[in-house]
């Protein structure tokens, strides 16, 4: 029995070898959030007034958000020629900052200042991005969800119409729900 | 064995290290580099803190998360347990028994197995049973991850960490914000729902569940009796579950509660008479506190919790026929614990900590309802108290040694030291080598020691009853094929000396336990297991045991194989498959129960709506005939187990 064995431990081991060139089947939540957020930024077109050809992709965040640290990874990383910025902003950001954001994470610690948030980017071409289902279900143009131990996305197309915001079909398709 | 190396013990990093080590790789990938799709089908972790890879942890864990859960559609703990390398189970339609390594007593509770919830310990201090069945108290839906470290882990959980310990971890208010519900239809008259609740605000969360299970169950034909047993096999169980947490601080309650009828007419019962019954209810209420904020990484955590066991048996008596016999327990019991991590330099890990129980009252009882004849009444208090640590050290690059020593004290049968020494080394490029020795032990029960009825159909007590012993030599092979497979093959030596077995007293005839039991087992595990960057995922395991004859064991079967498989078939919809083999087992008094192939199939949805899920699922697709060992109250030397069952499932989230 046991030449069977090993017999069948070999087979297993040069077997793995061909494996090795697959992907990772899971990650840590926060890295794969970002990495998913790095693609909203693939597959979302901004006015060419507010992001220019080869103008830097401002993605804002504030201080203690949960993403933070993972975000900070996809500094210097380039989105269709567009270099992305990580910004971290002051507790009560001028309307100014948050027009200049493309990009804005938004986790459970911004719920209270989310109106306020809202109304100044009313007029502003900036996506919203939730990583909070309060937040997610109040307006945010994206919020990320977890189902099956998997991240997963809602989309709503009204704010980002008028934010003059154009996502790519694949993105839309991707949603667990569009409305 | 707190695999987890070290740290935080029991709470949330195990498993998730393990995890992590499967896909280690992932932490160093740019995960930008990946499509979408890919990036969608991920499973997630919550980060650790403390980076050590399952490869380095001093045993073989086996970690199943609630996306297994959701793809087996498992109901049971025991349904899960029974998908891991080299266990198996037995279930005598009264409880769900659990087997390792060529051990399993059908009757005696899964006392060598030490069960735990978010580290605190589930087992109850009068019969010291681990409950797998419908008796568990939590719904699995609430079940983040089934962790089963295997082989003797009394160096750091002392008593009954026997053959194994089993830690289920619950999910989290984040996992389960907003309000759910779930809808269940079954073949044998299955229904049944829950309601779950979670919210979160910064670093507050709460939770909340309630859910409730009926089952008529079949009617079940008996040929030791030539007759049907008709609408006995029925189950109702109801779980409550809260646990809220503010920063460091948590708190958990918990009650579960199960009646289940007993269609089998055990204990010397009339046959298809209604009326025998068990009642299974578990309460715990929990204060826990985990901070991280200490000097050399370190994390201190502490605990205080009650729990409270009530057991409730009516057996139907002969004489005067039909009137009932009620077979009373109640456990009460408080504890504490403190476990301390420290990260003493980058190449030595030190854990430590200290438990404490009080079981302020076991009560065996068991007396006729009418007319009232009391036959047993006993009141009995007890203690144990436990100190451990733990040290990983580096002794050079690829090579760790990870040694744990425990005391134990226990009123019943004082004190005992139980060492726990590991060497773990890489032997070449994603290879390592593992070499464990264990020792563990398990106290006599109050059930053991105090039940003791004289007379016809009664049974002796033995206070003078002493511990049980196992020592474990333990050889493991795990090589990481890439980054996403894994094979695992492991060899190990048991023996087990002054096993805790009834036999019957030579000068009054009646049942006694005695340390008499002698084990000794040897076999060989294999496990292979490979995920998809689809989602996709295999496991598949091959067990050989053999458990030497003298000890005159039943229900050990010389082979185990098993195959998981899931992924997606088509748009939403996914499947799991499960086969199982299980060769014959010998039954008591000679004969044997036939090896038998199970397959359990499960069809689910992931994102059906944004807001429902469905699920069918088919348990015994084969509709095959097999059945288990059960203990000598039966007069069946063995039960047929379930034929092929159909449930169906709905699930809605806002």
């Amino acid at each position: 029995m046991l030449r069977h064995l090993f017999a069948l431990l070999l087979l297993l081991l040069i077997a793995g070898q061909q494996a090795r060139a697959q992907l990772p089947a899971g990650a840590d939540e926060a890295e794969i959030k970002a990495a998913i957020l790095f693609n909203f930024a693939l597959f979302t077109e901004w006015p060419a007034d507010t992001l220019p050809a080869s103008a830097p992709l401002r993605l804002c965040v504030f201080q203690g958000n949960g993403l933070l640290t993972a975000l900070t990874g996809l500094q210097e990383k380039q989105v269709n020629g567009h270099r992305v910025s990580v910004r971290t902003l002051p507790a009560t950001p001028g309307g100014a900052q948050l027009a200049a954001c493309h990009l804005l994470v938004l986790d459970a610690q911004d719920r209270e200042r989310w109106a306020l948030l809202k109304h100044d980017l009313a007029t502003s071409s900036v996506l919203t991005v939730a990583d909070d289902r309060i937040i997610g279900a109040n307006g945010a143009m994206i919020s990320f969800g977890i189902d099956n131990r998997r991240v997963g996305f809602d989309v709503d197309l009204v704010p980002v119409r008028q934010a003059r915001l154009v996502l790519s079909s694949k993105l839309l398709r991707l949603a667990r729900s569009v409305q | 064995m707190r695999t987890t190396a070290l740290r935080g013990l029991r709470y949330r990093p195990l498993a998730v290290l393990l995890l992590a080590a499967t896909n280690a790789c992932a932490q160093d990938a740019d995960l930008t580099t990946l499509p979408l799709e890919q990036l969608m089908s991920m499973e997630v972790y919550s980060a650790s803190r403390f980076n050590q890879k399952a490869i380095q942890a001093p045993s073989n864990v086996t970690v199943l998360t609630s996306a297994d859960i959701h793809a087996y559609g498992w109901r049971t703990l025991a349904d899960a347990l029974r998908s891991i390398r080299g266990l198996y189970t037995s279930n005598d339609r009264s409880y769900s028994y659990l087997g390792a390594r060529g051990f399993l007593r059908s009757g005696d509770l899964n006392t060598r197995f030490l069960l735990q919830i978010d580290g605190t310990r589930i087992n109850d201090p009068v019969f010291d049973q681990a409950q797998l069945g419908g008796e568990f108290p939590l719904d699995l839906d609430l079940v983040d991850r089934i962790e089963f470290v295997p082989g003797p882990g009394s160096s750091i959980y002392g008593a009954n960490a026997f053959f194994g310990v089993i830690n289920v971890i619950t999910r989290r208010a984040s996992d389960l914000e907003g309000a759910r519900g779930t809808l269940e239809a079954g073949q044998a008259g299955t229904r049944g729902g829950s309601a779950t609740y979670g919210w979160r605000d910064g670093d507050a969360e709460l939770l909340l569940s309630a859910s409730r299970g009926l089952s008529d169950g079949r009617d079940l034909y008996f040929p030791e009796f030539q007759d049907t047993a008709q609408g006995l096999d029925w189950e109702r169980i109801t779980r409550l579950y809260g646990r809220a947490q503010l920063g460091a601080w948590s708190m958990t309650l918990l009650d579960g509660a199960r009646t289940k009828g007993m269609p089998t007419a055990s204990y010397g019962q009339p046959f298809n008479v209604p009326g025998g019954q068990t009642l299974d209810q578990l309460r715990l209420a929990e204060i826990g506190y985990r901070s991280q904020v200490l000097p050399m990484h370190g994390e201190l955590t502490g605990r205080l919790y009650h729990g409270d066991y009530h057991y409730e048996g009516h057996f139907v008596n002969q004489e005067p026929f039909g009137s009932i016999n009620l077979d009373q327990t109640r456990a009460r019991w408080w504890g504490a614990e403190a476990s301390l991590f420290l990260q003493i330099a980058a190449a030595h890990k030190l854990v430590v900590g200290a438990e404490y129980q009080y079981n302020s009252k076991l009560t065996l009882q068991n007396y006729d309802v009418d007319p009232h004849v009391v036959y047993l009444d006993d009141v009995a208090y007890g203690k144990r108290l436990g100190v451990y640590a733990q040290d990983e050290i580096t002794l050079a690059e690829g090579l760790l040694l990870n040694a744990g020593l425990r005391y134990d004290r226990e009123s019943s049968t004082g004190g005992v030291f139980n060492p726990r020494l590991a060497l773990i080394a890489e032997v070449a490029r994603e290879t390592t080598l593992k070499a464990i020795y264990g020792s563990a032990f398990r106290a006599p029960n109050s059930y053991e020691l105090f039940y003791g009825i004289d007379g016809q159909g009664g049974q002796l007590s033995n206070p003078n009853l002493g511990r049980e012993k196992i020592r474990s030599h333990e050889l493991s092979l795990v090589r990481q094929l890439g980054a996403n497979a894994r094979f695992t093959l492991t060899g190990y030596a048991n023996e087990a000396s002054g096993l805790i077995t009834e036999v019957d007293d030579e000068e009054l005839g009646l049942p006694i336990f005695r340390n008499v039991g002698h084990n000794r087992a040897r076999g060989v595990e294999m496990e292979y297991e490979r995920s998809w960057a689809n989602g996709g995922k295999l496991r598949a395991s091959l067990a050989r045991q053999h458990v030497s004859k003298a000890a005159g064991e039943v229900n050990s079967p010389r082979w185990l194989a098993k195959l998981n498989a899931t992924g997606r078939l088509s748009g939403v919809w996914h499947a799991g498959v499960e086969g199982q083999y299980v060769s014959a087992r010998n039954l008591l008094g000679g004969g044997e129960a036939g090896g038998f192939v199970l397959a359990n199939v499960n069809f689910f949805s992931v994102g059906l709506t944004r807001h429902l899920d469905a699920s069918l699922g088919v348990q015994n697709l084969f509709d095959r005939h097999y059945a288990d060992p059960v203990s000598l109250g039966y007069r069946q030397r063995s039960i047929e187990q379930d034929g092929r069952r159909l449930y169906f499932r709905l699930k809605a989230a806002y």
